[in-house]
């Protein structure tokens, strides 16, 4: 009778337990691994695609190139070459470094079929905004006599004074910054 | 009489406004690299080109055998063309304060190479380059066509 009574209440615990295991189970997708199944690919799925330098991830990469395409990018015009020239303070001298760019800017206008050299000086804030104006035009004439003493004809040579206009690193007025004092070629 | 002078009027007036807009030609690029002989097809007229020239929207260019040509952009996109190439600027604008704008180059023939300046940096969009059976969007910044003569007459 007791064993019996005691039989009942082991079936009933043992039903109880397989129908919530049933429940449980089926509502957990893994209960015997990691609480959150990943896949390994995972981060390299939701990364951001990289789209740097105007690249799009569906560029092709040539196997081999097209002997018939070898004209057409051989005459492609090389890349323009865009360099900064800095200046001594209230100068038109050349900073040390900037003695070994000059030659660079040669040398760049030297290996084109043809070329033209845009020149346009810069100054700091520190000084009138008139003296200024001035004090890049002299830079850039500088710049100007460099290129023609090393060869360059003076006829693709354009040069322009901005002044304080177009500061590389945006200061106060009356503020000495040697990234202002510059002169910017650019070589086409 | 009347209304056909406000006529006449407002037709002078809608001529000289297209002509206006249309007559003002703007440098969109200029002729960087040259080798043999390479022709220039302009308002009617064909000349030589030289190293150095000017080129407007709407100029057509075609190269002979063994030649070849050269493109600078003023958004420095950079142009190449093969010889026995047939190609025309379509359209070009390039806004320097906004570095933005479009330009359309259609080739009817030969071997075109083209590498993206400002504009496709910008917009992948920006430059198309459109060949007898399709266009293609200078998305990958660099962009080689080859058009054979045999494939335009496939209808």
């Amino acid at each position: 009778m007791m064993l019996k009574k005691q039989f009942q209440i082991l079936t009933v615990l043992l039903i109880t337990q397989l129908i919530s295991g049933c429940s449980g189970y089926s509502s957990a997708v893994n209960s015997l691994g990691p609480e959150t199944p990943t896949s390994e690919m995972r981060a390299q799925i939701e990364a951001p695609v990289d789209v740097a330098e105007g690249q799009s991830p569906f560029c092709v990469k040539p196997v081999e190139a097209d002997p018939e395409m070898e004209p057409a990018m051989a005459a492609l015009p090389p890349e323009p070459y865009r360099a900064r020239l800095y200046f001594i303070f209230d100068t038109s001298q050349f900073t040390a470094e900037s003695e070994v760019a000059a030659k660079q800017v040669f040398d760049e206008i030297k290996s084109r079929q043809i070329a033209e050299a845009i020149v346009i000086g810069h100054t700091d804030t520190m000084g009138s905004e008139q003296y200024n104006i001035g004090l890049s035009e002299r830079r850039a004439e500088r710049v100007r006599q460099e290129l023609i003493r090393r060869g360059i004809p003076e006829n693709i040579i354009i040069t322009k004074g901005m002044g304080e206009s177009e500061l590389l690193v945006d200061t106060a007025d009356e503020v000495v910054e040697e990234k202002n004092r510059r002169v910017e070629i650019d070589v086409r | 009489m009347n209304i056909s002078f406000k006529t006449l009027l407002v037709a002078q007036l809608f001529c000289s406004f297209i002509f206006a807009s249309t007559g003002y030609a703007q440098t969109v690029g200029i002729v960087k690299t040259l080798s043999g002989n390479v022709q220039i097809m302009r308002a009617g007229a064909t000349v030589n080109v030289v190293l150095g020239d000017k080129l407007f929207k709407a100029d057509k260019l075609q190269t002979e055998s063994n030649s070849s040509v050269g493109i600078l952009f003023n958004d420095d996109t950079r142009v190449g063309a093969g010889p026995n190439t047939a190609f025309s600027i379509e359209s070009y604008h390039f806004d320097i304060k906004s570095q933005q704008g479009q330009a359309d180059i259609s080739i009817t023939n030969g071997t075109l190479a083209l590498v993206g300046g400002k504009l496709t940096a910008n917009n992948l969009d920006a430059v198309k380059v459109h060949t007898p059976t399709s266009t293609l969007a200078a998305t990958c910044s660099t962009l080689s066509v080859k058009v054979d003569p045999i494939f335009k007459e496939v209808p």
